[in-house]
């Protein structure tokens, strides 16, 4: 083969080859919730010490998201097949239950990706007193997260 | 010694075919008398369409008419189907398009007998169509994975073309000829859940920019002669 093709037949190739989409093995949809506090009348950020997580999961045993961890934040997955997601947030002292309402809809993240859920977030109560206030900050959450994507700030 | 450039490859078949019709005309040209007609044409590449992955069915007609000097309106319609199996999930897309422009002949006429052209155009272009995929799986890993059974939507879609091109008439009244088409579609976003695999007419829905290629055969209905 004349060495003059070889240049020729790589910039073809490359320009054949089209991006190919690369896909997290997990397309869930998550909830990115950051934890705040109140202190001396200036609202921080905080780190929650032994913090366990799970959620509420009709016929089946609870699964830990989060176990006695010191975190500033949590990432959620919120639940395809029904219009609400709970979750049981709990530490040494105090334990709490978050009820996230939302409606959903499938999409296609890609032909290569496939598909997900698209929620919105419609209402969030907590029930137990550990949690004094929820303050939403982006309604949407989809299989796309960004870097610095949050959804609800939690003020404990 | 091979030659490495295709440009110089396309540029010298474009050429040759300029050359071609400039030595018809000069071959040819006795008759001062122009025919007029509407020009009835169907798309050959289209069957090629059959043959790729995954395949696609479908239909193209156009006719177009030599209005005044060198100014031909364009009205093309046409069918399209494409069925595909992605994982688990069937897809349909299946519809109608139209479109209708104006093209403009750059060969100059030298003899009113001789009907070659080179054109440039544009189109103003629309499809109707439907899409469906079924089978779908929303994974979760936590909370277990959610089935639907069918999505399906009725869509419609836009889009602009710059299209160039050439007609050769290779015997009396028929015509054959080709299309590059650069296309531009208007309403990306027309299903906000699942963007189309196929747009009738168009091409990939997921590309807001695309080229296309049309080849076909036509006879042009002798009305006038002036």
């Amino acid at each position: 083969m004349n060495h003059r093709l070889i240049p020729f037949l790589f910039f073809i190739t490359l320009a054949a080859c089209s991006p190919q989409d690369m896909c997290d093995d997990d397309s869930q949809s998550i909830l990115v919730a950051r934890f705040r506090t109140l202190v001396g009348g200036k609202i921080t950020d905080t780190i929650v010490p032994g913090i366990s997580i799970h959620g509420i999961r009709e016929g089946k045993s609870d699964s830990l998201l989060y176990n006695s961890v010191a975190v500033g934040r949590a990432e959620l997955p919120l639940d395809p097949s029904n219009d609400q997601s709970g979750f049981v947030i709990s530490t040494a002292e105090k334990t709490d239950t978050l009820i996230l309402v939302h409606s959903s809809e499938a999409y296609l993240i890609s032909y290569n990706c496939g598909f997900a859920s698209r929620f919105t977030l419609e209402e969030f109560t907590s029930t137990g007193g550990m949690i004094l206030d929820i303050e939403l900050i982006k309604a949407t959450v989809d299989a796309e997260l960004e870097s610095n994507e949050e959804h609800l700030w939690i003020y404990f | 010694m091979p030659n490495l450039n295709p440009m110089k490859n396309i540029s010298g078949y474009i050429f040759n075919w300029i050359v071609l019709l400039l030595l018809v005309q000069t071959v040819n040209g006795q008759d001062t008398l122009r025919t007029y007609g509407p020009r009835i044409g169907v798309d050959l590449a289209r069957f090629v369409y059959f043959f790729t992955d995954p395949p696609e069915t479908g239909a193209e007609g156009s006719v177009d008419m030599e209005i005044s000097k060198n100014i031909f309106p364009v009205f093309e319609l046409g069918y399209s189907a494409l069925s595909d199996s992605l994982d688990d999930v069937k897809y349909v897309s299946e519809g109608a398009y139209a479109r209708l422009g104006l093209d403009y002949n750059m060969l100059p006429i030298t003899d009113r007998s001789i009907h070659h052209s080179i054109t440039l155009g544009f189109r103003y272009a629309t499809s109707i169509f439907n899409h469906q995929a079924e089978n779908i799986t929303i994974p979760s890993n936590y909370w277990g994975d959610y089935h639907i059974d069918t999505y399906e939507n009725s869509l419609n879609g836009h889009w602009l073309e710059l299209v160039g091109g050439i007609k050769a008439e290779v015997l009396p009244n028929f015509f054959l000829g080709w299309y590059v088409r650069y296309k531009i579609l208007l309403n990306p976003g027309m299903d906000s859940q699942v963007t189309p695999l196929m747009i009738p007419g168009y091409g990939k829905g997921m590309e807001n920019r695309v080229f296309g290629f049309t080849y076909s055969i036509s006879y042009k209905i002798p009305i006038l002669k002036r």
